[in-house]
């Protein structure tokens, strides 16, 4: 494949989790040049971790892992981000696996022995179905899923790193309910949250994008972001 | 447990047999003897009644026998004194002459008329007219004072008298002798003369019972007559003497020694019948004979035990033969369904290198199109290319060995030996998410002398075992459950015991008794059911030691001990 065409890469980053060192190794060798960012796990668990710490806009996982399994961890990430994108990989291509595959929302399905090129060709596959990078939530607030980064009135602003997790949570959510559960998991990395600690750091959240960010209070369940702001067509 | 009691209860049977054996033989004996002492009375009961038949019946005999011969001489005698014959000599000759002419009851006659003359066979001996004082040339006495003379004088009846000497049958005859009366007066003697011999020959001629035996004697005790195995005369002289005071119907018993003699007076005159047998003999005559029928009944016997046995072994070794071969066929087929299982094994095994090698190989590719290959990422890729074959190598190694069924007794750590096993069934157990964990990852060496290959064998089935009851309870339970196989390993008293732990479904009451028996493959514990009959054959015949099912459910524990030190049996 043409170093051009492999450019195509350089905007996405990828966690890639593989029971096996070797085969990881190799991935890592053909897709890490390329990408944004490269991280690897080498069980479900850890793949879960690392995707609660980075964003990811592709997940690369194999179904037969130790402790908990690819299709495990898929459902685990799928519940706090519903449009991640993934590509499952297996030695064993049965029915049932290529099934569940295709039920969990998987971009490609990937049979071992694998080539690079294989890799390369689904994850670029899967670049265009990426979610089209900016929302307008609000007149003033801009968000960019590729990059996850807020712009208010065109300016790039940052959060803490407690308050980015908690509204990109929120983001990948919108118009859904994310219970404090999901906060809970992906924020305070499955710590007990103090309730009254996560809505002052949603108020906070609010004072810094302005009051046209509507993020209503679910009465003992969670927090809701939802979008009033249409833009003229 | 019950397992166990099933195998006591087997050897209390077999430990049974033998005594049923032995209780049936005694019994046989006891019936046999209680026949023979059965049988012993019977006969003496037997011989008892025979005896005072044939004692009937000589007596009898010789009642008769006298009755012809007397009524033949008392008819004559009728007729002499009737019309005086014997005063006309010559008619009296004649008389006689007719009398003795074919008369088939008396020897002779003699006749004495004290007035007149004696004539002895028709022919006149002497005449007392002439010679008054006549005393016979070889006997030396006169008839007058003979003995049969005397008696029947004196009696005036019919006597029968034992002449010792006869001069003209010149022997020992019986003189049955009437008086000749005429108008109430004695006129003299007339006497038919028999040899002695003859009545007793008529007697002798009847049947008698074994060891049975007949004797005659008159009312001095002096023996007339007796048959073969009789009691030695003087024996019977000395001790019969006395038995003169028995009454004329009067039968009675004596014991005499061994004997038993039952005598009985004759109607007619003083003579005693005695008939008896010695006991021992006829016991003996008897012991002999069903000692002998006895014995044929016993060989007899043990003749049908032999061939029933013969017949029952072989039909033993025919069910032996016919189930050993099933237990071939079985074994073949566990056998496949074990090579399968390591082939797919084997096949996962090798995919993950061989995934890697590709991989590795079309980077290596591409990044030389692309003119990006360093060299120091050559190196790696190459590198860990190695390695890869280096696995693809062991994997198949391992494999190698264990199928190349291996029987020789080899020293080798445990833990080297349960870690290849794992290895050939590690990445099926990762696909499934089992995890296991040998003593708690806790490294504990233990060196054993054993066959190692057996020992991995047996441990395969039983991992595959405790995978497959795993699977099953994921499928019952959901996801839920904790897939994790434990292995522990003790040596203790020259035993080596493998635990191989699971929490998967267990097994029931009823699957647990027949979980190791050769015809559980249908109704297996979801795996290889069948592999367990065998793995428990191996790691008892091969390894000195058992496989049992140490608990049942959570968790399951299979307990494989085996001895440590193996030496060479074969």
């Amino acid at each position: 494949m043409h170093l051009n065409t492999l450019k195509l890469l350089s905007t996405i980053s990828v966690l890639v989790v593989e029971d096996d060192a070797m085969t990881l190794m190799a991935i890592k060798q053909g897709l890490k040049p390329y990408c944004e960012a490269f991280y690897e796990a080498k069980d479900g668990y850890e793949g879960l971790e690392l995707f609660k710490q980075h964003r990811v806009d592709i997940i690369l996982t194999d179904i037969h892992l130790p402790e908990m399994n690819g299709f495990e961890m898929i459902t685990e990430i799928l519940s706090l981000k519903p449009d991640q994108l993934f590509i499952v990989m297996t030695s064993y291509d049965t029915d049932k696996n290529i099934l569940s595959s295709i039920q969990e929302g998987a971009c490609s399905f990937l049979r071992k022995p694998l080539e690079v090129k294989d890799i390369q060709t689904s994850l670029l596959l899967c670049c265009g179905k990426i979610k089209s990078t900016t929302k307008q939530i609000t007149p003033e607030v801009m968000i960019d899923y590729r990059k996850e980064s807020i712009y208010k009135n065109n300016e790039l602003i940052f959060l803490s790193q407690k308050s980015h997790k908690i509204f990109w949570l929120l983001c990948y959510n919108i118009e859904k309910l994310v219970s404090y559960d999901m906060f809970e998991d992906y924020v305070y990395s499955g710590e007990s949250i103090n309730k009254g600690a996560l809505h002052t750091a949603i108020l906070r959240i609010k004072q810094q994008l302005g009051k046209d960010l509507v993020i209503d209070n679910i009465q003992n369940q969670g927090y809701m972001l939802k979008i009033t702001y249409r833009p003229d067509k | 447990m019950k397992f166990s009691l099933k195998q006591s209860l087997q050897s209390i049977e077999n430990y049974k047999v033998y005594h049923i054996i032995i209780l049936s033989v005694v019994v046989l004996f006891a019936i046999m003897f209680n026949g023979f002492y059965q049988l012993q009375e019977e006969i003496q009961n037997l011989v008892e009644k025979n005896r005072i038949t044939v004692s009937k019946d000589i007596e009898y005999t010789i009642h008769t026998w006298l009755e012809e011969r007397i009524n033949n001489l008392e008819n004559g005698i009728k007729y002499i004194a009737k019309d005086m014959i014997f005063d006309d000599e010559m008619q009296f000759k004649r008389f006689i002459e007719t009398f003795l002419d074919q008369n088939p009851y008396f020897d002779t006659v003699q006749v004495v008329i004290p007035d007149l003359y004696f004539y002895m066979n028709s022919k006149k001996s002497n005449d007392f007219r002439e010679n008054p004082s006549y005393v016979h040339p070889i006997l030396k006495i006169s008839p007058l004072e003979s003995r049969w003379y005397l008696d029947t004088k004196k009696f005036l009846q019919t006597t029968i008298t034992i002449v010792d000497y006869h001069a003209f049958l010149q022997g020992k005859t019986m003189n049955i002798c009437s008086p000749i009366i005429q108008k109430d007066e004695f006129k003299g003697v007339m006497c038919g003369v028999l040899k002695a011999d003859s009545i007793f020959q008529k007697i002798q001629k009847l049947q008698l019972p074994h060891e049975a035996y007949y004797f005659i004697v008159n009312a001095e005790g002096k023996l007339l007559s007796s048959s073969e195995g009789s009691l030695a005369k003087e024996v019977i002289e000395e001790h019969f003497s006395k038995i003169a005071t028995l009454d004329h119907n009067d039968s009675e018993n004596i014991a005499f020694k061994n004997h038993i003699i039952n005598i009985s007076k004759m109607k007619q005159f003083d003579w005693y019948v005695g008939i008896g047998m010695d006991k021992d003999k006829v016991f003996g005559a008897s012991l002999h004979k069903i000692i002998y029928h006895g014995l044929a009944l016993l060989i007899g016997f043990v003749c049908v035990a032999i061939i029933v046995s013969s017949a029952f072994e072989f039909m033993r070794r025919r069910v032996e033969r016919k189930q050993k071969e099933y237990e071939f066929l079985l074994e073949h087929r566990s056998r496949l369904a074990e090579i399968g299982e390591l082939i797919s094994g084997f096949n996962h095994q090798l995919r993950q290198p061989i995934n890697s090698l590709s991989l590795m190989l079309s980077n290596i590719l591409q990044l030389s199109e692309n003119r990006a290959l360093k060299q120091d990422m050559l190196e790696e890729s190459v590198q860990a290319c190695q390695k890869s074959v280096q696995l693809i190598d062991k994997t198949m190694t391992i494999f190698r060995n264990f199928y190349r069924c291996n029987q020789e007794i080899t020293t080798f750590d445990l833990n080297d030996c349960i870690k290849s096993v794992l290895h050939i069934v590690f990445t099926d157990f990762v696909r499934y998410n089992i995890n296991f964990s040998v003593n708690e990852n806790k490294d504990i060496p233990i060196t054993m002398t054993s066959v190692e290959n057996f020992v991995q064998q047996i441990l395969l089935v039983l991992l595959q075992n405790a995978k497959d009851a795993l699977l099953e309870e994921e499928l019952k339970q959901g996801n839920t459950i904790n897939k994790k196989i434990l292995i522990t390993t003790k040596a203790e008293n020259g035993k080596v015991i493998i635990d191989v732990i699971d929490w998967g479904g267990g097994i029931d009451e009823s699957a647990s008794e027949t979980l190791f028996s050769m015809t559980k493959n249908s109704q297996k514990r979801q795996g290889s059911g069948l592999g367990l009959f065998f793995a428990k054959k191996l790691a008892q015949e091969k390894l000195l030691g058992d496989l049992v099912l140490e608990h049942s459910n959570n968790p399951t524990i299979f307990r494989l001990s085996i001895a440590q030190y193996l030496t060479c049996k074969e």
